[in-house]
């Protein structure tokens, strides 16, 4: 039975329909895997003999005659800052090398419950500060479509297992673009649901007021589905909001743009995007027109001009102080010192990668006295701005198209050099989380040269559902996108 | 117009110092552009950030309840004392807290 | 020179919740072995998140409301950035700028004297784990390791800032006897010092000649009342010496060595300490709505100093009874029930301070484990109001019901105080056997060696004694006035 290229749901029902096996499917995906990931080193850990264990304890339950769950032998994978019981978990930094979490994250428990799988943990940035995936300290990821190209970060081994067909759905987790710009990248649908939809207990913090878990699919639908089965109420999380949501499942079958009030985002200089994502958004705006959405421009001066800073300032605030715990001392890397804050200096030297240790000195800088006063406090009262533009905006529109990324994937070891195509990514990303709006990368087809062109849909606080119906519509007219051609070459 | 703050090398060593991470000396101006960079960027930000402007707040649509008063044990606490860096019997164990004069000055 | 002293109090009160103030696992720490009430929240395991407990709430609240506080709706927590062993998220979560009660004020009594001090605030925040020192003295200094017990660590605190207004040491024992007093009326903590259920730091200054604050010396490390006492006396003498020198003082913290008798100069080399203090975004806001804040109002028993007055003007009891009666709400309670059940209010008074306390000195009880009911105390009392027993009858019959868990009416029988009065022929007898039981004074007075009469009245009292007062006296005087014929 050919299960590549099967959606999450076409394999749930496979499996619930005896078509084939949770164990059958659970094996094609870890078969791929193995055969496949040496060279694109989406996965960092692979739960072959848990996977399968899981997989058998699916299967019997089915053969049993039980309510088999939404998503019953689907294989996935998590990002590696998702606390796995028993599995290890590494935010891939030394930090946490080897270390085994004695509990599973809330999603990662509602993902079970619901018959998924768990073959592995996707590689990421170190502790998700990073937007390439190539500051791990198990080696970069290499872009599923162009292996010359990263494939975005820090949910970039996420994004890649599911372009790559190893999986039909993996979660990552979005705290400034970090699932919807590896999904650009790698050409597949990501999402960042409204902040308070999914539980944040069990992901490894980087801020706590910016963080959400972020399901990646290769389709619309079965990223309604993650949502039906991981947005809910958690009492271990009360950021968590605790409102009855709607069917997701249900919103994007519905798949209508008829009647809606579509923005566009201007105000910006267009000519600044690579041509192709230009010319992705123009698409996405007249699939909408034809599709019977009405069209208007608009600009947000407020957004546009402030996000950036706002966004850094609460971003590396929160994150040096969510990375303090690490101490060497309960868990993680230790080093001997002669006294207390020798032994915490030199656990945090070794732990911590370069690259993290700088952004925990920038984020306790902007907190020390005075800087805080003069510039943090203010931006926490601009972002309850910016969040004031988006809800003036959304009285007069149901959704925005915006860009995600300006650039095509980069090549690797390059990155963004120019500073307004830098600053214009960094707002394009970080918007969404600001106001804690749900977004969601979409997939408008591939460049002649295999690579992805995706558009940004963003819709009021909490109307992840009307989102999902519009993104839907959008994805039938354009197509959902195909799974990578992998090579085993090099 | 609001005064302009620039991070200079004396706060960067106090924060090295209050965030027990150290960084070679060389690398003292790249933190501090980061810094100065950020900073540069919010001084626009600033001047829309007045009195009256409320700090950023979420809106809740469904409060979850607050936590009952019920006591649990966690039957993990074994498990991870065992795998603790600095497990000491029941307790976790710390080298002398305060430093000594010489190894305050190789800090 | 006579400066004024100044004196503000921040106080410490663990809340008597079971679970701890942002995760589930209990509070009951005390001899508990290190470790063991933990969990992934309060060990700060990557991933983890504080939760809220609704008790705590409602205790700091409740304690707000007490203190006359305004309560605040919608406050937040701050964290507060330090590295220590007993903090393992490198940040406490605490209040900072919102407090969840704000203002309020304490009414004490010291020597002799009624007043007013206003507070600061009331807020909510965590506690830290416990460091274990292998010094001889238990102390930090000169320790080569430390062993830290996160068993108390996120315990609920609710920290009460008094403004800089007591002048003596007597008003500062007076303001924290009356804190604990309130406390332990709410139920809101045990409010004991000796096991950290409540604590206090000292902020000292002497004011300058022309009416300015001096600078303010903050005491630390202080775990009894006398201590505190102590120490206050130490440190202003210790801050008019250097004054009355030409000196000048340091703002700075100091921590009371009780061996010694001396604060003694933290000498930090940290310098003041940079918290980085913002909002903690992992909670939300706290609700304390009117209707809520109103319901914990509804539900405040009486107050202390209200119970204490009262008992003066409805039972006439004195400032100092009242005070000693209703220092303890469970012992106010038992009071009035003996009162309800008959007794008459000063006689309750006095046995209440006198026989009842003794028992519960001795035996270390406390009143709510005392077995006999207040009713049946009441009863006991009444009966020697209406001259059914006397005093020392009814002592005797308290002391068997108590030490042989008698009824009333059993106790009465085996004492013999069946609540008749001696007399007849069972007066003779007994007059008969105090007799035997002398026979040289019987002798001396048989002879007319009794001019001033003292062998008779001799006589007498050993008959009531044996009667245990349950005779009439003039009946006695006659008996033996006859039987010595």
């Amino acid at each position: 039975m050919e299960l590549l290229g099967l959606s999450a749901r076409e394999i749930a029902a496979g499996v619930k329909a005896k078509k084939f096996t949770a164990e059958e499917a659970v094996r094609a995906s870890i078969e791929r895997i193995k055969r496949y990931d040496k060279k694109y080193n989406a996965i960092v850990a692979l739960c072959e003999e848990e996977a399968v264990a899981s997989a058998k304890r699916v299967d019997e339950a089915v053969a049993r005659g039980e309510e088999p769950g939404a998503l019953c032998g689907v294989p996935y994978v998590v990002k590696d800052n998702f606390c796995t019981k028993g599995i290890v978990t590494t935010c891939c930094s030394k930090m946490l090398k080897g270390w085994v979490p004695n509990y599973d994250a809330t999603a990662v428990e509602k993902m079970k419950e619901a018959g998924a799988v768990l073959i592995g943990k996707a590689n990421m940035d170190e502790f998700a500060m990073g937007s390439t995936t190539e500051s791990s300290i198990f080696g970069a990821t290499l872009n599923p479509r162009d292996r010359t190209r990263v494939p975005g970060g820090s949910s970039g081994g996420s994004a890649a297992a599911v372009a790559a067909g190893y999986v039909p759905v993996a979660l990552g987790s979005d705290t400034g673009g970090s699932v919807r710009q590896p999904a650009a990248f790698c050409g597949v649908q990501g999402m960042k649901p409204s902040y308070g939809q999914i539980s944040r207990y069990g992901i490894v913090a980087y801020a706590s007021s910016l963080d959400q878990v972020g399901p990646l699919a290769a389709n619309v639908g079965d990223l309604a589905l993650l949502m039906d089965v991981l947005a809910k109420g958690d009492p271990n999380d009360t950021t968590c909001d605790a409102y009855e949501r709607p069917s997701f499942t249900g919103a994007a079958a519905k798949a209508s743009l008829a009647g809606k009030r579509v923005a566009l985002l201007t105000g910006y200089d267009r000519g600044s995007l690579d041509a192709p994502l230009s010319a992705a958004i123009d698409r996405a705006v007249e699939i909408c027109r034809a599709e019977g959405a009405s069209i208007i421009d608009v600009k947000l001066p407020i957004t546009m001009e402030h996000s950036v800073a706002c966004y850094y300032m609460v971003a590396l605030g929160d994150a040096s102080s969510k990375l303090a715990c690490y101490d060497g001392m309960r868990y993680g890397h230790h080093a001997d010192g002669r006294n207390l804050s020798e032994m915490y200096k030199k656990s945090r030297m070794e732990g911590f990668g370069e690259e993290v240790r700088k952004r925990i000195l920038v984020g306790t800088c902007i907190l020390t006295r005075g800087y805080y006063e003069n510039y943090f406090v203010p931006a926490m009262k601009v972002r309850q701005l910016i969040s004031d533009e988006f809800k003036n905006l959304f009285e007069k529109a149901d959704m925005l198209i915006c860009p995600i990324s300006p650039a095509l994937a980069y090549k690797r070891g390059l990155g963004e050099k120019d500073p307004v195509r830098m600053y214009l990514g960094d707002v394009f990303t970080t918007i969404a989380n600001l106001a804690g709006l749900p977004s969601v990368s979409l997939n408008l087809g591939f460049t002649a040269e295999g690579l992805p062109t995706n558009v940004q849909l963003l819709a009021p606080r909490f109307g992840d559902d009307g989102l999902l119906c519009c993104a839907a519509a959008i994805e039938r007219a354009a197509g959902a996108p195909h799974i990578a051609e992998l090579t085993e070459d090099d | 117009m609001i005064e302009k703050m620039e991070m200079d090398r004396d706060r960067l060593r106090e924060v090295l110092t209050m965030s027990r991470i150290g960084l070679p000396e060389e690398d003292y101006q790249e933190v501090l552009d980061r810094v100065n960079d950020i900073l540069r960027l919010c001084d626009k930000m600033r001047e829309i950030a007045h009195e009256e402007v409320k700090p950023f707040e979420w809106e809740v649509k469904k409060a979850p309840a607050r936590r009952a008063d019920e006591p649990k044990r966690w039957s993990g606490r074994d498990e991870f004392l065992a795998k603790a860096p600095v497990r000491d019997g029941d307790f976790f164990r710390v080298p002398r807290i305060i430093a000594l004069e010489e190894e305050e000055e190789d800090a | 020179m006579k400066r004024e002293v100044v004196i503000g109090l921040e106080i410490h009160l663990q809340l008597k919740t079971r679970t701890k103030l942002f995760c589930s696992c209990s509070t009951d720490y005390i001899g508990a072995t290190p470790n063991t009430n933990v969990c992934p929240v309060c060990l700060a395991v990557p991933g983890t998140l504080p939760v809220i407990n609704d008790r705590a709430v409602d205790l700091a609240v409740k304690m707000g409301l007490g203190l006359h506080c305004d309560i605040q709706d919608g406050t937040r927590f701050h964290r507060k950035h330090y590295f220590y062993a007993d903090l393992p998220k490198a940040y406490q979560i605490t209040q900072y700028e919102h407090a969840i009660a704000q203002g309020g004020y304490l009414d004490i009594i010291a020597e002799g004297k009624k007043k007013r001090v206003h507070l600061d605030h009331l807020h909510l925040e965590e506690d830290a784990g416990k460091l274990v020192h292998p010094t001889a003295d238990g102390r930090l200094s000169g320790a080569a390791y430390s062993l830290v017990d996160y068993n108390r660590g996120g315990m609920p605190l609710s920290e009460i800032v008094s403004r800089p207004e007591m002048n003596s040491p007597a008003e500062a024992l007076a303001y924290i006897a009356q804190i604990r007093q309130l406390a332990r009326y709410l139920d809101v903590s045990d409010g004991e010092m000796e096991s950290g259920s409540l604590r206090v730091d000292v902020n000292v200054s002497l004011s300058n000649p022309d009416g300015s604050l001096g600078t303010r010396v903050e005491l630390k490390n202080i775990n009894s009342l006398r201590s505190i006492g102590r120490a206050l006396e130490y440190e202003i003498a210790r801050q008019n010496r250097v004054l009355d020198e030409g000196g000048e003082l340091e703002q700075e913290t100091r921590l009371w060595d009780d061996a010694a008798g001396v604060t003694r100069s933290m000498r930090s080399k940290e310098g003041a300490r940079d918290y980085r203090y913002y909002v903690e975004m992992d909670l939300a806001p706290i609700d304390a709505k009117p209707d809520y804040v109103r319901r914990i109002r509804e539900s405040l028993p009486e107050m202390p100093w209200d119970k204490r007055d009262r008992f003066v003007s409805e039972y006439g009891l004195s400032l100092e009874e009242s005070q000693q009666i209703t220092e303890q709400r469970e012992v106010a309670d038992y009071y009035e029930e003996i009162v309800k059940a008959g007794a008459p209010a000063a006689k309750a008074a006095n046995w209440m301070r006198t026989e009842v306390q003794r028992i519960l000195r001795d035996d270390a009880l406390d009143i709510t484990e005392f077995p006999i009911s207040a009713r049946r105390l009441g009863e006991l009392i009444s009966k020697v109001e209406r001259k059914e027993l006397s005093n020392t009858q009814a002592k005797d019959v308290l002391a068997a019901m108590y030490g042989e868990k008698l009824s009333l009416e059993e106790a009465m029988k085996k004492c013999g105080a069946s609540g008749e009065k001696m007399t007849g022929g069972a007066l003779e007898a007994v007059v008969e056997k105090v007799f035997a039981s002398q026979p040289e004074a019987v002798d001396a007075i048989k002879k007319g060696a009794d001019k001033k009469g003292a062998k008779v009245k001799f006589l007498q009292g050993l008959v009531m004694r044996e009667t245990r007062g349950s005779a009439d006296p003039a009946e006695v005087a006659r008996t033996v006035a006859e039987l010595l014929k």
